[in-house]
């Protein structure tokens, strides 16, 4: 038995839904465990230190990619210009149009069409089931920066 | 109870009157130089051995056995003219009489034949006679075993004692009676009152600290066996090489032994993998002294200076590897199961030398064996999925068939019994390809095609039947071989096509997996034909036959098209990937897969266990074994300073150089991978994009169970708690002196301005590649909703009932 234009609708709705869950039962760790939240508060510092390092290398690949097109390295050229070229040339079929036939915007028209009474996402009730895991990933989000942010004066106290 | 009593102090009675030590004196080892004890072979007219010239020589004309009958005690060199009561006498310097408890004498051998004997003899020192005290008869191997519970008399004021082993010759006519030895050892209780400490000093080592070396690496160690006194022991029977650990578990082992020379020293040399040390992280090597009696002292090894170590924290990576994945498999078949068995033979297995140095934990991969093998799962809901059960060996849609019978192998060995014989192309590669197309012309030398630049060309397969582990990571991938084999055989017999992405395109998808027909007009000998060759996996499956020629010769092995697997190695018990790839040209698939302990998954032919609550079970392995490869990378990573130190041989330049060497197998291998399925069109696109909903309705699947199952729950939190609370660890102090920030710190100012930007190029490449795949996906997308065509797919497309066998 095939496919449908619907149960694909569905499929692809599965994978919010699927990562508001995984999202909503991490953010569910770190507000319920004192351990973890405590883990979480400490990272803060490092990311901090790894951010320092991630900009350093970013910071010397932008240097070689520049040096590379003021020699007039073509092909480095064409891949650099050939990002925004791409982009732009696509944006219709990447990002959509007003009717939302094509690209991000049709995904969200056929979800939001699916969802209308009367059709098969309305009939298995997933426009609420989907809002509902959302706002649970974000109520537990919520639940666990204020469980890393009651800690943060402990961690890094002001001397 | 007063019984019990009396029991219970008889027992502390016996066992604080035992103190003593237990020796076991062999041959193993020892050569002719060795001169503390001898074996000989001599002739003699009667069956009484003669009586020795003094207590530390054996009789006049013994000859001792030779250099190689020494190693282990065995079978001598052929008999004299005159055998007659043949002897094999042994002389063993154990210790002065008054240390030794107890001798156990076990001989292993036979009778020269039938019915003759073999006589066992030992010297008594004070009747200054010998005593007979066992007998063989026959010429099939037996053990001789006997027990001095008084050996003093047997044992000379120095410390000797001679044993003898006496063939009988029985018949009329029998004059040989040379007998066969075996094997003898002697078990030597000795007083503790008697015994000495013996000590180890490393002269030289081949292992530093935090070093990485191979299971079959040799260590070799010069060192020097001492008394607590600093005195060299010359001649010490017993050294050895031992492996420590007490990371993610504890134990040891000893895996090579060595004996010290005339001055004391000895060079100890083993494999780790003969001891049974292999995949683990952090092993103390050291070289040990252990319980030996040498010239007549008894030493033990249980001292502190007995062990010492030469190098700590050495991680020991397999030379070989054969590890089955089980996982969740997604195609346009649906969301399945699927069992991965991955074989690197230890030829197969490289080290990654890095300016003249053996880079530690990193091992590059080629010619290995992979077998991927689909299990219909059993109760899925969710309308596009495979039959419950239906078993597809990678290379073939068949259900019956077998994987052991039929493995789809990759890149294996022996190409003598194997059509694929990747890496070797020149000359002898896949020499059945050009049979029949002679006539047609012959087909370009080389067994790969690769042309994402739209050209046929030769031999890269060398390039992208590769892999790497570096640290705990291990990436594979799989060449284009088997897939590009039977399609350049049709592109070149069927005109309309040209090349492979031309086939690949215009052939419907029903022509590829399933029942159709590719259309083919073939300028056969100077004629246009047309012809119906079968679709392209009839091709793997069967040999297509033109005017009784073998146009195109099945590959029933093959059919896999580009794979890869990417994964988190920090064992092989413990192992976590993806593998991406594609079947047929036209069939990509995603696989998330796992190892698990053996029993904890079915056997394939199981239908009814491979169902939706077998996913319960794959995803509790799936979350420790995660968890633990993010405990034991963060362990790893922050010790990188240690492994790989900023300057030496083995240092974080050449690691990151040696990430630079992944880097450099593993996209433009992707970048070959999207690339075909973008080329491939209609064929490829729409089959990703089903296989992608496919994953994220099984996505849904997996984290409901994860939030339902309390174990799996609790595995969650885990899993969360090992990731923050390594973070630190991963990523290093903010000081980049190790971690994360150090390789980063290291990336940038280690590697040269070329290699930076050579390294940087192949990214940019693939980002050229990965923006325009996602635009290909994002123009078709939406049409899947409005054709339905075997030409042109879309979602009411029965993906199943297309493939029905041709």
């Amino acid at each position: 038995m095939p496919l449908s234009l619907d149960l694909s609708t569905v499929y692809i709705i599965d994978g919010f839904q699927g990562n508001f869950i995984l999202m909503a039962e991490l953010f569910r760790a770190i507000a319920i465990n004192s351990t973890i939240s405590d883990y979480v508060a400490n990272d803060i510092y490092y990311i901090f230190g790894f951010l320092k390092w991630l900009s350093y290398f970013l910071n010397d690949i932008s240097t070689i990619v520049n040096n590379e097109i003021m020699l007039g390295n073509a092909t480095w050229k064409g891949w650099l210009v050939g990002y925004w070229q791409r982009v732009a040339l696509n944006s219709t079929w990447l990002f959509g149009d007003w009717r939302g036939a094509w690209g991000v915007a049709y995904l969200w028209n056929r979800g939001l069409t699916c969802i209308q009474p009367g059709q098969f996402c309305y009939s298995i009730n997933y426009g609420n089931l989907t809002t509902q895991e959302a706002l649970e990933m974000v109520k537990w989000m919520f639940n666990a920066t204020s469980e890393v942010g009651r800690k943060l004066s402990i961690w890094y106290p002001w001397s | 109870m007063r019984k019990k009593m009396v029991f219970l102090l008889t027992l502390l009675l016996l066992i604080s009157v035992s103190e003593a030590r237990v020796y076991n004196v062999n041959f193993a080892g020892i050569t002719q130089a060795y001169p503390y004890f001898n074996a000989y072979d001599y002739n003699n007219d009667t069956n009484a051995p003669p009586v020795p010239p003094s207590e530390s020589s054996p009789p006049s004309g013994a000859r001792e056995f030779s250099d190689t009958n020494y190693r282990n005690i065995w079978y001598p060199e052929g008999t004299t003219a005159n055998p007659g009561y043949e002897t094999h006498y042994f002389l063993f310097k154990l210790s002065q009489d008054a240390a030794v408890d107890r001798v156990e004498v076990h001989w292993r051998g036979a009778a020269n034949d039938g019915n003759d004997l073999v006589h066992f003899f030992a010297y008594n020192n004070d009747t200054r006679s010998w005593t007979q005290l066992a007998n063989i008869t026959g010429g099939t191997l037996q053990w001789i075993n006997y027990t001095f519970t008084d050996p003093d008399p047997y044992i000379s004021p120095g410390g000797y004692m001679h044993l003898a082993f006496v063939g009988d010759p029985e018949g009329l006519f029998d004059s040989n009676g040379a007998p066969y030895t075996d094997y003898i050892e002697l078990i030597v209780t000795v007083n503790d009152a008697y015994v000495q400490t013996a000590c180890v000093q490393v002269i030289s080592d081949n292992v530093r600290d935090w070093d990485g070396i191979f299971d079959s690496d040799t260590v070799s160690v010069q060192a020097r066996a001492t008394t607590t006194g600093n005195e060299p022991i010359p001649w010490y029977t017993n050294l050895s090489l031992k492996a420590v650990w007490s990371y993610l578990g504890s134990g040891s082992a000893y895996f090579g032994s060595g004996m010290s020379n005339s001055t004391g020293e000895a060079v100890i040399s083993g494999r780790p993998i003969d001891g049974g040390v292999t995949d683990r992280w952090r092993v103390s090597l050291k070289v040990a002294a252990r319980d030996a009696i040498v010239d007549g002292v008894p030493y033990t090894g249980n001292s502190a200076c007995s062990e010492v170590s030469f190098a700590d924290n050495v991680a020991i990576t397999p030379s070989s590897y054969n590890v089955t994945l089980i996982g969740r498999y997604w195609d346009n078949g649906g969301a399945d199961w699927v069992r991965i068995w991955w074989v690197a033979e230890p030829s197969d297995v490289l080290p990654v030398n890095i300016g003249g140095y053996n880079l530690p934990v990193a091992q590059k991969f080629r010619n290995w064996d992979f077998l991927l093998y689909k299990i219909g799962a059993v109760n899925v809901i969710g309308p596009n999925n495979d039959n419950d059960n239906d078993w597809e060996g990678i290379s073939s849609n068949v259900n019956e068939v077998n994987s052991e019978m039929y493995p789809a192998c990759i890149g294996p060995d022996d190409n003598t019994t194997q059509p694929y014989n990747c890496g070797q192309w020149a000359g002898n590669c896949r020499d059945s390809r050009s049979v029949g197309v002679g006539l047609l012309g012959q087909l370009p030398a080389g067994c790969c095609v690769t042309e994402s630049g739209g050209t046929m060309s030769a031999g890269n397969c060398a390039r992208y039947e590769t892999g790497y582990r570096i640290s705990t990571l291990v990436e594979f991938n799989v060449p284009d071989h088997n897939l590009g084999e039977p399609g350049k055989a049709v592109y070149k017999i069927c005109s309309e096509y040209g090349n492979l992405t031309r086939y690949l395109n215009m052939v419907p998808y029903p022509g590829h997996e399933g029942d159709q027909e590719a259309p083919c007009t073939s300028h056969l000998l100077s004629v246009y034909l047309t012809v119906s060759p079968t679709s392209t996996e009839g091709f793997f499956r069967w040999t297509y036959s033109l005017l009784g020629m073998d146009i195109v010769k099945n590959h029933p092995h093959g059919g896999l098209g580009l794979l890869s697997f990417i994964g988190l190695w920090p064992d092989n018990q413990h192992v976590v990937g993806l593998v991406v790839g594609h079947r047929f040209g036209i069939h990509p698939f995603t696989a998330l897969v796992t190892s698990m302990p053996p029993g904890t998954y079915p056997a394939d032919e199981q239908a009814s266990y491979w169902n939706l609550s077998f996913m319960q079970v794959w995803l509790y392995y799936l979350l420790k074994n995660l968890a633990y490869g993010i405990f034991v990378t963060a362990e790893e990573w922050a010790n990188m300073h240690l492994r790989y130190p900023p300057s030496g041989e083995d240092n974080i330049t050449a690691l990151n150089r040696a990430i630079n060497l992944v880097i450099g197998d593993f996209l433009p291998y992707l970048d070959e991978t999207l690339w075909m399925l973008e080329a491939s069109g209609n064929n490829t696109i729409k089959p990703f994009i089903v296989s992608t909903v496919t994953q994220l309705n099984d996505t849904k699947r997996i984290a409901t169970l994860i939030r339902s199952n309390e174990t799996l729950r609790a595995e969650f939190v885990s899993l969360t708690g090992t990731l923050f609370g390594k973070l630190p660890e991963l990523v290093g102090p903010p000081d980049a002196s190790t971690g994360l920030n150090y390789l980063l710190k290291w990336r940038t100012e280690g590697l040269t301005y070329t290699e930076k930007r050579d390294t940087n190029a192949l990214i940019y490449d693939l980002l050229d590649r990965l923006l325009s795949f996602a635009v290909a996906i994002m123009k078709h997308l939406p049409l899947m909703e409005y054709v339905n065509t075997p030409a042109s797919p879309g979602w009411n497309f029965n993906w199943i009932e297309n493939s029905t066998q041709p």
